[in-house]
């Protein structure tokens, strides 16, 4: 089923999982702005979840990574305040893609085609970015440690 | 007759202390990587090391605290800075350099002959 745009309520809590390797131990407790960074190269937007619909422990065994995983909290009403849109395979899909502000929300993942700002400027979600959501994400508390990365 | 040599308890230098974290993640970096997820070849962490090593003598050896070193999903190797609700980021990517100097309600890029004086700032 493609995905299309969903709207999610404003108090519904998402979580981002976030990764770290064993040797990597100063950072355990920390959110950096790599957490909300984008696969420019095979991903559309970043990958959050809805504690509405999975665990916790659920979302992070589907991630499957050899990386040890924590989760960040925040309230979706704090994203779309700040212009991200979510998408999803149902109403109820327990993940959401998240895109940022100008994005042309494509979805065509079958033919490998990714999103782009309509713009042409770089995404939101991309390091380099002039105006990087992924460093945003990580002030006045929109994200915070909810499960800490543990060994 | 005999003698004791006295050693100064000096902290470890910054510096010293990214070099050995990079190091760690140089050699543990493929054992980890996920799908997609791009590990930068062993020449990128030499180059960081040494344009670090050099933004340092530029800002007259600064005392910071030791700065986060982390992996980004497509290679790029960053180092961030926390001071209170201000960071500061370098992150070099393929390519493509950027300084990110941010807090709680602004981001500013930095140019990279920029990044000595900034360095120095946060040390002051």
């Amino acid at each position: 089923m493609p995905a299309t745009e969903i709207e999610l309520a404003d108090d519904e809590e998402l979580i981002r999982i976030y990764t770290r390797r064993p040797d990597e131990p100063w950072s355990f407790k920390k959110l950096r702005s790599s957490d909300f960074a984008r696969i420019m190269s095979s991903h559309s937007g970043i990958s959050l979840w809805r504690l509405r619909y999975i665990t916790r422990e659920e979302a992070m065994a589907r991630l499957g990574t050899a990386k040890l995983t924590g989760t960040a909290i925040c309230k979706t009403g704090t994203l779309k305040a700040l212009g991200l849109r979510f998408f999803g395979k149902s109403a109820e899909d327990a993940h959401v893609s998240t895109r940022c502000p100008g994005c042309d929300l494509n979805t065509n993942y079958e033919q490998k085609e990714l999103c782009a700002k309509l713009d042409g400027s770089r995404c939101g979600f991309e390091l380099h970015a002039e105006n990087s959501i992924c460093a945003t994400l990580l002030k006045n508390g929109i994200f915070t440690i909810d499960l800490p990365v543990r060994t | 007759m005999s003698s004791v040599i006295h050693h100064k308890d000096a902290p470890t230098d910054w510096y010293e202390e990214f070099c050995q974290r990079l190091e760690i993640m140089r050699q543990n970096a493929p054992k980890y990587a996920d799908q997609d997820e791009v590990v930068p070849p062993d020449w990128a962490f030499i180059k960081v090391r040494n344009e670090i090593q050099n933004i340092r003598k530029l800002a007259g050896f600064p005392q910071l605290p030791v700065p986060d070193v982390w992996l980004g999903p497509e290679g790029d190797i960053g180092l961030t800075w926390d001071s209170g609700d201000k960071s500061l980021d370098l992150i070099f990517g393929w390519g493509k350099f950027t300084a990110r100097l941010s807090d709680s309600s602004k981001q500013q890029l930095i140019e990279q002959t920029d990044v000595p004086r900034i360095l120095a700032q946060m040390a002051a």
